[in-house]
C-alpha cells in the first residue's frame, strides 16, 4: 500500500521547508526535501554592480552567516584583482567568522535543537524549568555579537570593504568577556555530550577546508576522505542539480552526496584543534562511547559545542597577538576571475565572481553549505524512516524523529533558498 | 487586576532570518518575553497556536505566491501588522530584481529549468495593510524594544522622520559626499544614528526614502559630481529602489536595462 508523509512548514529551522515521503510496502520510495522560500536570485542581483557594492548585497543572503558571505565575497574579489590581504585583514576576517560561528552554533544548539531533547515545544517554554540554559545561550549569543561588532562595526552584516582596517580601540573588555565564558562553554560541552542521541550509523564522505597548522575558517584546501582540491577547482568537483520540486539547488561532489559542517570539520581537522578543545573532545568521545570519525549526524550538536570552545580560544589567541597596523594595498581595478571558499557555521561556502575592466561584476556563482548537505539529509531521512517503519513506529514518533534529524544538520533554507513541509496522506 | 499581556506572533516570509534573529538577541529577547506573550514564532517554536494576535511582526520580501497567501492569512488573524526590517518595509535587497531583465535573471540562476513560481519582489504593504514599520537592515534592537514597550504600555510609537544626514552631522562625521562618494544619507530616513557613515561606509538607503527629501535636487547634485543616472540608480535600488522610484516620479529612467 502506497502512502505519503508530508511535513508542512517545519519549525525550529532557519527558513521554510516541507518534506514529502512516498512510502510503499513499508519502505521509503521517494524523499523530497523542499525549500519553501521564494527564490531571491542573488547571483543575478550583483551582475553589473560595482565591486565595491557587492559585499553589502551578498551579506543579505543570510542573517545567520552574513560574515561568511561577506568574507567569501571579499576574498573572491581580491583573487580576481590578484590582491593579497594583509595579516591584519586576515585577523579581522577570521574574528568576524569566529564570532558569527559562536552566535550561530549557540542559537542552533539551545533554541532550535535542545527543546527536542527536553520535551519542550520551544526555548520559550524552557525559560521556566531550564532558565540557566536559556541564560547560557543568550550569554554565548552576546559573546559572538560582541566579537562581530568589535571588528565589523555591527553584529550582523559587518562592514567589510577589501580595505578594512582594525578599529583603533582597546580590546581588553572583549578579552575579559571571552575569558569569562569558560564556565559556560564547559557546561555546554557537558550538556551536549550527555544527550540521548538517536542511533544512526552510516558511511558518507565529509568535506571541509583544511590547513596543516590551524583549525581553519577562512582558507585552506577543500579536503575530504577521498581527496582534496583547491577552491578555484570547485567547479570540477561540485555539481549543482536543480530539481523540479525545489528552489534549492542540490549539490553532489564527484557524483556523490557528502556532509559538511561542524561534524565534518571535527572529523577532518580534529588534529588542528587547540589543546583545550582536543581534551574536551576526547572526554566527550568517552562519554558517548564512540570514536573518531563521527558517523552519527546527531553528533553534529556535540561537534558544534566543541567548536564553541575552540572559536572562543582562537578569538582570544588572535586578539592577544593582533598584527600591527600596516598600509593597505592599493586597489587596482582589472579584469579577472576569482573564487574563494570559507568555513561558514554550516560548512564550506563557495563564492565566484568575474569582473570586467571597469570593476563591474559580469558573473557570480554561490554554493551554500545547506545546498551541499541536502542530498545526504534526504538519504539519512530515508534510512531512518525505513528503520522506524519496520519497527512499527507511530506516525507521530516518525515525524518527531525526522524533525530531530533534520535539525541536527542545522540546515539554513534562506541560504539554500533554496527547504521542508511533510505531508501525511 | 493585571491586564493580560498582548498576544504576539513573529513570522518570516522569503528572507534571510536576520530580523528574526535580532528579536532573539540578548536583551531584546529578555525584554520581549517579559513584556508580551509570544504565541507563535515558527523559527523557534512548534506551531500549535491557531488563535488571533494583537500584533504580528513580519520579516521578508514577497518573492512567490506562497508569500502572498501567508500574508493574507496572517492579516486576518492580526489586529495590527508590523513590517520588520528593510525587506518587509521597502522590498530590501531582493527588490533589486525589479530593475533587471527578468528573463536574463532566471536564465542566470536557474539555467536549465523554468519551473519556479515567482512574483516581483515587493514590500508587504503592496499586498496587505501594514500598521507600523520598523525598517533597517538588520533592524535596530533598541528600536524593536522601544516599540514593544510602547505597545505594552499603551504609548504611541513615534517613527523617526528626519534624513540620515541630521544624525550624521550631529556625530561630526566627515561627509562622504564631499569625498565624491554616492551616499544616500540626504534622501534616506534616519533613526539609525548614521551607523554606516560613522564607519566610513556610504548610506545605502536601508531605512527607506525620507518623505520630505528632494530627490530631484539630490540627483542633480550627483550629476554635477560627475555620476551617470545608471550609477545613481544602481546605488538607490540596493534596499529601497521601489520607494525612491515612486518618490522621484520619473519612472522611465528606472526601466532601462
Amino acid at each position: 500500500m502506497a502512502r505519503e508523509i508530508n511535513l508542512n512548514h517545519l519549525c525550529k529551522i532557519e527558513g521554510h521547508a516541507n518534506l514529502t515521503l512516498k512510502i510503499e510496502h513499508d519502505k521509503v520510495e521517494r524523499c523530497e526535501l523542499k525549500a519553501m522560500e521564494g527564490a531571491r536570485f542573488f547571483e543575478a542581483l550583483v551582475v553589473n554592480k560595482n565591486l565595491s557594492d557587492i559585499q553589502e548585497i551578498v551579506s543579505r543572503i543570510c542573517g545567520i552567516c552574513s560574515s561568511a558571505h561577506s568574507v567569501a565575497a571579499i576574498q573572491a574579489l581580491e583573487h580576481a584583482l590578484q590582491m593579497q590581504p594583509t595579516p591584519q585583514q586576515r585577523s579581522i576576517r577570521e574574528l568576524l567568522m569566529l564570532g558569527e560561528r559562536i552566535r550561530s552554533h549557540a542559537t542552533h544548539l539551545y533554541f532550535l535543537s535542545l527543546p527536542d531533547y527536553l520535551n519542550a515545544s520551544s526555548a520559550l517554554s524552557l525559560a521556566s524549568k531550564h532558565k540557566d540554559k536559556v541564560n547560557d545561550a543568550l550569554a554565548l549569543i552576546t559573546l559572538g555579537n560582541r566579537i562581530v561588532e568589535a571588528f565589523g562595526g555591527r553584529e550582523m552584516h559587518p562592514f567589510l570593504k577589501i580595505k578594512e582596517e582594525m578599529p583603533r580601540t582597546e580590546f581588553s573588555g572583549l578579552l575579559g568577556q571571552l575569558r569569562d565564558a569558560k564556565p559556560i562553554l564547559a557546561r555546554a560541552i557537558d550538556l551536549f555530550a550527555n544527550l540521548p542521541y538517536p542511533q544512526l550509523e552510516r558511511t558518507v564522505d565529509y568535506l571541509a577546508l583544511k590547513e596543516k597548522k590551524e583549525y581553519t575558517t577562512i582558507s585552506g584546501r577543500a579536503t575530504s576522505h577521498t581527496g582534496n582540491f583547491s577552491e578555484e577547482d570547485y567547479g570540477k568537483h561540485l555539481q549543482e542539480n536543480i530539481r523540479e520540486y525545489a528552489t534549492a539547488k542540490f549539490v553532489v561532489k564527484d557524483g556523490k552526496p557528502y556532509m559538511l559542517g561542524a561534524l565534518a570539520r571535527i572529523n577532518l581537522n580534529h588534529g588542528q584543534l587547540g589543546t583545550e578543545a582536543k581534551n574536551a573532545l576526547t572526554k566527550s568521545l568517552g562519554t558517548l562511547k564512540t570514536s573518531l570519525p563521527f558517523s552519527n549526524p546527531h553528533h553534529n550538536l556535540l561537534c558544534q559545542a566543541i567548536e564553541l570552545l575552540e572559536a572562543t580560544n582562537r578569538s582570544i589567541e588572535i586578539i592577544e597577538h593582533l598584527p600591527a597596523r600596516q598600509d593597505l594595498p592599493q586597489i587596482r581595478i582589472r579584469e579577472g576571475k576569482g573564487v574563494a571558499a570559507v568555513e561558514a557555521p554550516r560548512g564550506t561556502l563557495f563564492h565566484e565572481y568575474h569582473i570586467d575592466k571597469t570593476g563591474k561584476i559580469t558573473y557570480c556563482n554561490i554554493i551554500t553549505p545547506t545546498a551541499q548537505n541536502l542530498n545526504i539529509i534526504e538519504r539519512d531521512i530515508a534510512q531512518v524512516v525505513d528503520g522506524l517503519l519496520q519497527a512499527g513506529t507511530s506516525k507521530e514518533e516518525i515525524v518527531r524523529q525526522v524533525e530531530k534529524l533534520i535539525r541536527a544538520f542545522d540546515p539554513c533554507f534562506s541560504c539554500s533558498t533554496h527547504f521542508l513541509q511533510v505531508t501525511w496522506l | 487586576m493585571k491586564k493580560p499581556r498582548l498576544k504576539i506572533g513573529v513570522f518570516g516570509i522569503s528572507g534571510c532570518a536576520g530580523c528574526l534573529l535580532s528579536v532573539l538577541f540578548e536583551d531584546c529577547f529578555k525584554q520581549i518575553v517579559r513584556l508580551v506573550d509570544i504565541k507563535a514564532f515558527p523559527m523557534i517554536k512548534e506551531e500549535g497556536y491557531e488563535g488571533d494576535f494583537d500584533y504580528v511582526f513580519i520579516e521578508g520580501t514577497v518573492c512567490f505566491d506562497e508569500d502572498i497567501m501567508a500574508l493574507n492569512a496572517l492579516r486576518k488573524r492580526a489586529k495590527k501588522v508590523v513590517a520588520l526590517g528593510s525587506c518587509a518595509c521597502t522590498g530590501g535587497v531582493p527588490s533589486i530584481k525589479n530593475f533587471l531583465d527578468q528573463e536574463k535573471v532566471m536564465k542566470l540562476v536557474y539555467p536549465a529549468h523554468n519551473h519556479l513560481k515567482t512574483e516581483p519582489p515587493t514590500p508587504i504593504d503592496q499586498h496587505i495593510k501594514v500598521d507600523y514599520y520598523l525598517p533597517q537592515c538588520p533592524p535596530d534592537k533598541q528600536e524593536i524594544v522601544e516599540f514593544i514597550k510602547c505597545i505594552a504600555q499603551g504609548r504611541e510609537f513615534k517613527p523617526y522622520r528626519d534624513p540620515v544626514c541630521f544624525e550624521c552631522r550631529r556625530k561630526g562625521n566627515v561627509c562622504l559626499l564631499t569625498k565624491n562618494e554616492i551616499c544616500l544619507g540626504p534622501i534616506t530616513n534616519g533613526g539609525c544614528n548614521a551607523l554606516c557613515p560613522s564607519h566610513g561606509v556610504t548610506c545605502y538607503g536601508c531605512r527607506g526614502a525620507c518623505k520630505d527629501a528632494n530627490i530631484k535636487a539630490y540627483l542633480a547634485m550627483l550629476k554635477e559630481m560627475g555620476y551617470t543616472d545608471a550609477a545613481m540608480h544602481d546605488k538607490m535600488n540596493t534596499f529601497a529602489g521601489l520607494q525612491f522610484k515612486e518618490q522621484e516620479g520619473d519612472a522611465s529612467k528606472w526601466l532601462e536595462k
